[in-house]
Formats: structure tokens, C-alpha cells, sequence
């Protein structure tokens, strides 16, 4: 028999699920939500006023692409956390989103860093970083 | 130029500048003093004019062309407003700041002068401040996350490859009898990378009088995507020689140099092209809390914007450079007998 609190988790679950989709209609296509991992069971973890779901986002990135990108027709999973807070009117959603993932699945990592420096050992790195924000070195 | 499906590029538009440059010995001098002409757009230096370009199906004609390498590469504003007038990075940032942010950081934006610390400090100022409708910070033309004066930059690289293909010291007049050399120069496009750089490479044989001038520009991403299967190209196919059926006449480049008149001419070279710091900027913060549906995807990896003038920097060859005269290839030493049987 569903409860109060069983109600509330139903209707956070909803509200990141509206959420997230609409969040990703110009995206991807074909989209589908899930709950993720550790609260996919729950569905959503609630404190209070705050509410946390676990999501994962399935689509195919066929629209207008990512960040001026073009589409590259890939199908693609978002995985987020996204904390409710409903203390506000509408509710607030904080969506932390693994954007690294997803470029990594659009292709688009390049394998390379940049410095200010000359770095060619990581000694070199260590002392800058020393000199920089004040850190011992030579490191104990 | 529009974007490649490919890492690296030569196509029809740096076809048809190749052989601009390479072609008719006055005309490469008359380039060489068109883009010294700082004055003069570098889309008014002449080979965007070519009907050669025409059959490009996304710009037939010489206005579409100089368009799309004023605005998408060069950054300049849609709006129409008149080369060499572009807005700097600051005001573009301003333009995008909420009202209430910009009075205060408007009274100490960097110029185009700005020193690194100066354009760090401002930048981290700034970070903070921006509202919900800053996606990312501005980007010249459609690169991707960089800001920097492209157009200073393919102008240095190209005067700077039509000197050393003519033999002439930077910013050295033509000899009243002709240079003292012609190397041809070959181009290219190579993407992505963080920022923008043009680089100028050669070899010279100083006994035959051949050699050739490469040059690379090495640029951020347009956003679009590589192919993952290099045969997916349209017209792509596994070629098994180097000969073609086609022909008629391929450009002509310049014929083999007198090597008695230019002797001191280095054997190799290799210099990059680029703002003398490419500055990264801060990292967004998080947009909070938004209401539902309304998203801000962040910009993915770092963005950076160029710092201070368009220097051209010769890298040592222990840093990946090229030394003056290379290096001659030294044969191993050949193995006796008496050390096989150990």
C-alpha cells in the first residue's frame, strides 16, 4: 500500500524524469530515462526538503548537438545525480551531470594537457606547483 | 575552408593558394606585399577571387567566400561591421555578462595589450560573476573554445613562408634583380587542438637547389566531427600508386634554385606561429539550482584565449625542432664475426 513517503519518492522520481528529458529534447533523440545506481531500487533518497535521484539518459545524438558540435549519430549515455530542492516554488533541480563521460562517448577527448611551463618530468610540475601555491618541495 | 572530415586537410581552397603562391614569380611577390600591407584585410590579398573556387557548392562565389573566412575564421561580427574593427575578448565577455556584473569589470577589462597576469586576474574576476545565460566563454569565428587574432595569425605564418620560400629575412625588401630563390610551398590544415598556430617548415638542398616550404595550420576544432573510417569519405579509396590516369596539366611550382647565390640558406626550419602565451581561463562554475527543464550544458575541456602579439618562435631541436643544417644520417657500426658468436 503506497505510503506518504513512498508519494513523495514517486513524484521526485517524476519531476527528474520531466527534467532530464526535457533537458535533453534538443539533444538526443529516441531518449530514454532510467533510475541509476546506488538508488535505482528507492528511486530517490529523501532528506527534508532535499530529494537525490540517480538517473541515466539513453539517446541518440541526432539533433542539434552537444556544446557546437556537430551530431555525430552516436547513441549516447548522460549519467547524473540530481538533488531536489523543494523548498522552492517551482522546485530547484542541482544536476550533477557526468559531462566527462559523454565526451569521452562523442569522441572528442584529446589526450593532451598544457602548462605554463617547460614540464618535462614531473619533478618540474612538482616544483612549479611549490612555487605557485606555496607547497613544500622537495615533497617528504 | 569550411571543415574537414579528416585530421589533416589540403582541399580545394589551400589547393588553389598553393598554386597562387607558387605560381607567376611577380604575383608571389606582390602577395608577399599585400600581406605586409597590415592595413588590408588578408581576405583582400587576392585568391578567394579565383573562379577556381567556384565549384566549392557551399561558397560559389568570391563575396561567400570572404565572408566565411572573415566571420568563421577571423571572428568577425555578423552585424557588418567594417575590418579591422572586431570586438577584443573583454568586450565580448562584457556583452555576455549580466547588467548588474558589468559596470565594475568594464572599468578594468583588458585591451588587446593585456598582460597575462592582467588577463588572469580579470578573467578570474569575472568567473564568478557570470549568469546563467554565459555558456562558455566567446570564441573567435567557430573555433572551438579559443579566442585569439587568427587573422594575425595565418597573415605572419603566410609572410613568413613566402619569406623563407623567396630566401628573404623578415621583413626584407625584394632584391631590385629578383630573389635569390623560389621554393614552392605546400599547405595544410591539421585539427584539433587548444589554440591556433601556423607553422612554417622547410628543407633546402644546398647542392641540387631544390627543397620545399610546408606549412601547417594547426587550429581548434570547427565542431565537426572525424571520420572514424577513413574510407567513409566521399570519394575515398585505397590507392596502389602514386601515378594518375587523369591529364593535362597539374600547377606548376618554381624550378630548382641557383644554390651558388643563396648558400647560407638553412637546410631545415621549423617555426610556429602563435600569440606569445595561450592563456587558459578559469573553469565555469555550476549554473545551481535551475528550475525544471531549463538546462546549461558546459562547455567540454579547457578554453583558452591568446595573450600579447603574434610571435613566430623557432623551437629548439631538443624540443621537437628542426636544427639548421638536420642531421646526417651516420651508419651503424658493423658487427664482426667474433661478436655474432657470443
Amino acid at each position: 500500500m503506497p505510503t506518504d513517503h513512498h508519494a513523495a519518492r514517486d513524484a521526485c522520481v517524476k519531476a527528474v524524469h520531466q527534467d532530464v528529458s526535457a533537458g535533453f529534447a534538443d539533444l538526443l533523440s529516441a531518449g530514454a530515462f532510467s533510475l541509476d545506481e546506488p538508488l535505482a531500487e528507492i528511486g530517490a533518497l529523501i532528506d527534508g526538503d532535499w530529494a537525490v535521484v540517480a538517473w541515466r539518459f539513453t539517446g541518440v545524438d541526432d539533433l542539434t548537438g552537444f556544446n557546437n558540435l556537430w551530431p555525430t549519430a552516436k547513441r549516447v549515455t548522460v549519467t547524473g545525480v540530481t538533488i531536489v530542492d523543494r523548498r522552492a516554488d517551482p522546485w530547484l533541480f542541482h544536476r550533477q551531470v557526468d559531462w566527462n563521460a559523454l565526451n569521452a562517448q562523442l569522441g572528442s577527448a584529446n589526450g593532451r594537457s598544457s602548462s605554463p611551463l617547460l614540464i618535462k618530468h614531473p619533478d618540474t610540475a612538482r616544483e612549479l606547483a611549490a612555487w605557485e601555491y606555496d607547497l613544500p618541495f622537495p615533497r617528504g | 575552408m569550411p571543415g574537414m572530415p579528416y585530421h589533416l586537410e589540403k582541399g580545394a581552397w589551400l589547393s588553389v593558394l598553393e598554386d597562387y603562391l607558387n605560381g607567376d614569380p611577380s604575383r608571389t611577390a606582390t602577395v608577399l606585399a599585400l600581406l605586409r600591407d597590415q592595413d588590408l584585410p588578408v581576405t583582400d590579398t587576392g585568391f578567394l577571387e579565383s573562379p577556381a573556387l567556384d565549384g566549392d557548392p557551399e561558397y560559389r562565389t568570391a563575396d561567400a567566400r570572404q565572408e566565411h573566412l572573415q566571420r568563421d575564421w577571423f571572428g568577425w561580427p555578423a552585424d557588418g561591421t567594417a575590418w579591422p574593427t572586431r570586438p577584443t575578448f573583454a568586450e565580448e565577455v562584457l556583452a555576455l555578462l549580466p547588467d548588474a556584473a558589468r559596470p565594475a569589470l568594464a572599468a578594468t577589462a583588458p585591451g588587446v595589450d593585456a598582460t597575462v597576469p592582467e588577463m588572469r586576474a580579470w578573467t578570474s574576476a569575472v568567473a564568478p560573476l557570470v549568469g546563467a545565460d554565459f555558456d562558455g566563454w566567446p570564441a573567435t569565428g567557430f573555433w572551438h573554445q579559443y579566442f585569439g587574432d587568427v587573422e594575425g595569425i595565418v597573415r605572419e605564418t603566410l609572410i613568413r613562408a613566402l619569406e623563407v620560400s623567396l630566401g628573404l629575412d623578415h621583413g626584407q625588401e625584394l632584391p631590385a634583380d629578383g630573389p635569390v630563390r623560389r621554393l614552392p610551398i605546400e599547405l595544410f590544415w591539421k585539427c584539433p587542438q587548444s589554440w591556433f598556430e601556423g607553422w612554417v617548415t622547410w628543407r633546402y638542398d644546398r647542392s641540387e637547389g631544390t627543397g620545399q616550404v610546408t606549412v601547417l595550420f594547426t587550429t581548434p576544432g570547427s565542431g565537426k566531427p572525424i571520420l572514424e573510417a577513413a574510407l567513409e569519405g566521399e570519394g575515398a579509396f585505397e590507392p596502389r600508386t602514386s601515378t594518375t590516369p587523369k591529364t593535362g596539366p597539374g600547377p606548376a611550382g618554381p624550378a630548382p634554385s641557383d644554390p651558388t647565390i643563396n648558400a647560407d640558406q638553412a637546410a631545415k626550419g621549423m617555426w610556429v606561429v602563435t600569440h606569445r602565451q595561450n592563456l587558459q581561463l578559469p573553469v565555469l562554475p555550476s549554473a545551481g539550482g535551475l528550475p525544471s527543464g531549463q538546462w546549461l550544458v558546459p562547455p567540454f575541456g579547457p578554453a583558452y584565449v591568446g595573450v600579447g602579439p603574434v610571435v613566430c618562435v623557432q623551437p629548439s631541436e631538443p624540443d621537437g625542432g628542426a636544427a639548421a643544417l638536420g642531421r646526417i644520417y651516420v651508419e651503424p657500426p658493423t658487427s664482426t664475426g667474433a661478436d655474432d658468436a657470443d
